[in-house]
Parts: structure tokens; sequence; C-alpha cells
């Protein structure tokens, strides 16, 4: 484990996290909940984008972006704790909603992250 | 200045967290992503146990208390790496590997934040 890798994982995960608690108050989807949702598929955007270019990326670019800031700015305990609260209010099916939507979407967002990434590639290296 | 100290603390959280799940997954190698399983139900167990007890913490240092542990939870559990490793393992494993995943981090995870709910609020005294 290196400095300069836990300094990166570190500030990535500091700037993330703030970045969450700035934008999510901003997004109003009409439920408390889909603001985390939000913030979480950015985040599967941004690191299939950062992982389908990992061999091109310097190391630590990996480790401030990927590990550090799509970590801090995501966030699985808030996710929990918004489909908790949904479960003991008796909103089965918003929770069970909620989750699925998480899940299916951040998953999906990934897989877009990557074939972005991929094309903005090509197009950058040329025909 | 106030509101600007609450944000570092939440900052200073989610670094701290983050630096604590990387070295976790340094530590922890094994083609199944446990490691991003265990920060995640860690993360939600602390969460719940704060959600009881720190509504209790008054005045404003209660508040940057409450922020640095929000950030830390935060920056501790990651929902991009785990649905990255869904992806991962139903492409280099099988579908079923991605959805035990799925279950497994849904499930434990639910059942850490009612526990650290239930554990601090049954045996902290108010």
């Amino acid at each position: 484990m290196s400095w300069p890798a836990l300094l990166a994982v570190f500030v990535g995960g500091a700037v993330g996290s703030l970045a969450r608690e700035l934008l999510a108050p901003m997004v109003d989807l009409g439920r408390p909940w889909m603001a985390t949702l939000a913030v979480n598929i950015l985040a599967c955007l941004l690191i299939g984008w950062l992982y389908a270019l990992r061999d091109a990326l310097h190391r630590h670019l990996i480790h401030f972006g990927a590990v550090g800031f799509c970590g801090g700015f995501s966030t699985f305990s808030h996710f929990v704790l918004e489909i908790e609260g949904l479960l003991l209010g008796g909103a089965w099916l918003e929770a069970a909603a909620a989750a699925a939507l998480a899940i299916g979407l951040g998953i999906a967002a990934a897989v877009l992250g990557e074939r972005l990434a991929v094309a903005y590639a090509r197009r950058r290296q040329g025909p | 200045m106030s509101a600007l100290l609450l944000h570092l603390a939440f900052a200073l959280g989610g670094g701290i967290g983050a630096v604590a799940r990387h070295a976790l997954t340094l530590l922890v190698t094994n083609r199944f992503p446990f490691s991003t399983l265990v920060v995640n139900v860690a993360g939600c167990l602390i969460l719940g146990a704060a959600s009881a007890f720190l509504p209790r913490l008054t005045g404003f240092e209660g508040e940057e208390i409450r922020r640095l542990v929000a950030g830390f939870c935060g920056g501790l559990t990651t929902f991009s790496s785990f649905a990255y490793q869904s992806l991962d393992l139903h492409r280099s494993a099988t579908i079923y590997h991605a959805a035990t995943n799925i279950v497994l981090s849904l499930v434990l995870c639910l059942a850490a934040f009612w526990s650290g709910h239930a554990l601090v609020a049954a045996l902290v005294p108010a």
C-alpha cells in the first residue's frame, strides 16, 4: 500500500462525499430516496467509464476516481437507511421498487458508462 | 463558517471511510467481492447504531459528530463498486454468482442496519 495511492483514495472519497452532500438535496424527484438513487446511478456510470479505460489511465487516477470519488459519491449505507425507513413504514412495494430500481439502473448505468468510454476513445483515435 | 465546518466534517469522514475501504480491499483478495460486502455491512451497522444514538447529542458538536459519522459511512460503503462487481461476476462467473452477491448484500445490510439500531436502542439508556 503506497502513500500516493492512499492520498488519492482519501481526497477522492472526501470530494465525492462532499459532492453528494451538496448535490443530493438539489435533486427533487418527488420521493426522498430518489435523490440517493440518482447519485448512485451517476456514480455507476462514472465507474463503468473509468474501469473500461483502466489500462489506459494512470493507476492513481483510478484510485482517485473509481475507488475514492465513486465510492464516496455513491453510498450503500444511506440507500439501506431509506429502504429500511420504507419497510418500517409499511411501504413494502415502494421499498422493493426502490431496491430493484437502484440495482437494475445501477448495473445498466455501469454498462452504459463502459460503452460510452469505448466509443469516445475510438472517436478520439480517429477512423 | 459553521456550515463550512460541517461540510468539512462530512468530507473528512468520507475520506477516512474510503481509505478504510481501500485498505480492506487490499487485505481481502478473492474472486467473490467479499471486501465490498464486508464494508457495506459494517457501514450499515454503524449507520444503524448512529441513527439510534446520535440524535441524543445536542448542540453544534453533536451536529459535527453526526456529519462525521454520516460521511464516514457513506465513504466506507459503496454502491458503485457493488454494482460493477455484480456485473463483473455475471461476466466472469455466472448470473447466479451475481444474484448471490446482490441478495446477500441487500439482506445482510438491511439486517445489519436494523440490528445496529435495535441494539443501541435497547442497551444504551436514553
